[in-house]
């Protein structure tokens, strides 16, 4: 397949995607020829990461434009259940837009614990859009050396 | 030569991406709110992963590029055992209309969103006549 589209558009209105024709025809083919080897791993919203080291999992989650304040992370029988609410900064008066492709409002997603964890030292921070919460692994599923006598 | 890229591009990203074949370059397009004021033009772009450092805003021949990297996520020891986060970093352009001050550019990155503000050229702006 070898199609070339024209980088810099001639009509050039103001704030238009440069490639917003490019994706529409790429979206076309995918959509009608499927992706080889499909879509997401695993679907849902927010998107998120599960990171195994030795001794904890690591749940990574992309939160772009969430405040620390309005993040809940809940742990409970077994499940992590990540809440919140994204709240879009009010329009200045006198403003228009012109794009609106950002979505707000709140949202909350679940997902079962990989494993026991110790409850009491679960941590959380939240950098550049992506919430991290380390899950220490409960002692007795830890990687244990066996000392033989 | 093609079916050589791709399997690259699999192993590299272990197996799930969401990377088409017919697109040369994987990236992610970060989506966008631009709103108009009387004196400016405020964009926000999502770029969760994204660092300070890592993005770079050009403003070119009529067009405002940003292009950005993202870190990696995780240690490099662990096993990720889910992906759905993409690392290939940010790239999305923009036309710009007549009337930009090219000089008068702020934008600042906070929460993983980028917010650029374009201030219009005197020229432009609407003004009120005083009536004497």
């Amino acid at each position: 397949m070898n199609v070339r589209f024209e980088r810099y558009p001639v009509a050039r209105n103001a704030f238009g995607d440069v490639f917003d024709f490019e994706r529409e025809v790429n979206s076309l083919f995918e959509n009608f020829l499927g992706t080889p080897w499909g879509r997401v791993a695993g679907s849902g919203y927010p998107r998120l990461d599960i990171a195994e080291s030795g001794d904890e999992t690591v749940i990574a989650m992309e939160l772009p434009g969430v405040k620390k304040q309005d993040l809940k992370v809940l742990v409970q029988d077994g499940l992590l259940t990540v809440s919140g609410e994204r709240t879009s900064p009010a329009l200045p008066e006198k403003a228009k837009w012109i794009r609106n492709e950002v979505e707000s409002g709140s949202f909350s997603r679940t997902i079962e614990l990989p494993h026991p964890v110790k409850q009491q030292e679960i941590s959380a921070e939240l950098n550049d859009g992506i919430l991290r919460i380390h899950l220490p692994k409960a002692e007795e599923i830890r990687p244990r050396e066996i000392r033989v006598k | 030569m093609e079916n050589k890229n791709m399997t690259a591009r699999v192993e590299k990203n272990g197996g799930s991406t969401l990377t088409s074949p017919y697109r040369q370059e994987s990236v992610t397009v970060p989506t966008a709110d631009i709103y108009e004021t009387p004196d400016a033009y405020v964009l926000s772009l999502d770029m969760p992963g994204a660092t300070k450092e890592g993005i770079s805003l050009k403003l070119d021949k009529g067009v405002l590029a940003v292009e950005a990297s993202v870190g990696s996520i995780h240690a490099e020891s662990a096993t990720v055992l889910r992906r759905e986060i993409r690392t290939t970093g940010y790239h999305r352009a923009f036309t710009l209309g007549e009337g930009i001050d090219r000089e008068n550019v702020d934008a600042k990155f906070e929460e993983g969103v980028l917010t650029v503000k374009l201030f219009k050229s005197p020229a432009v702006k609407p003004k009120e006549i005083q009536i004497h």
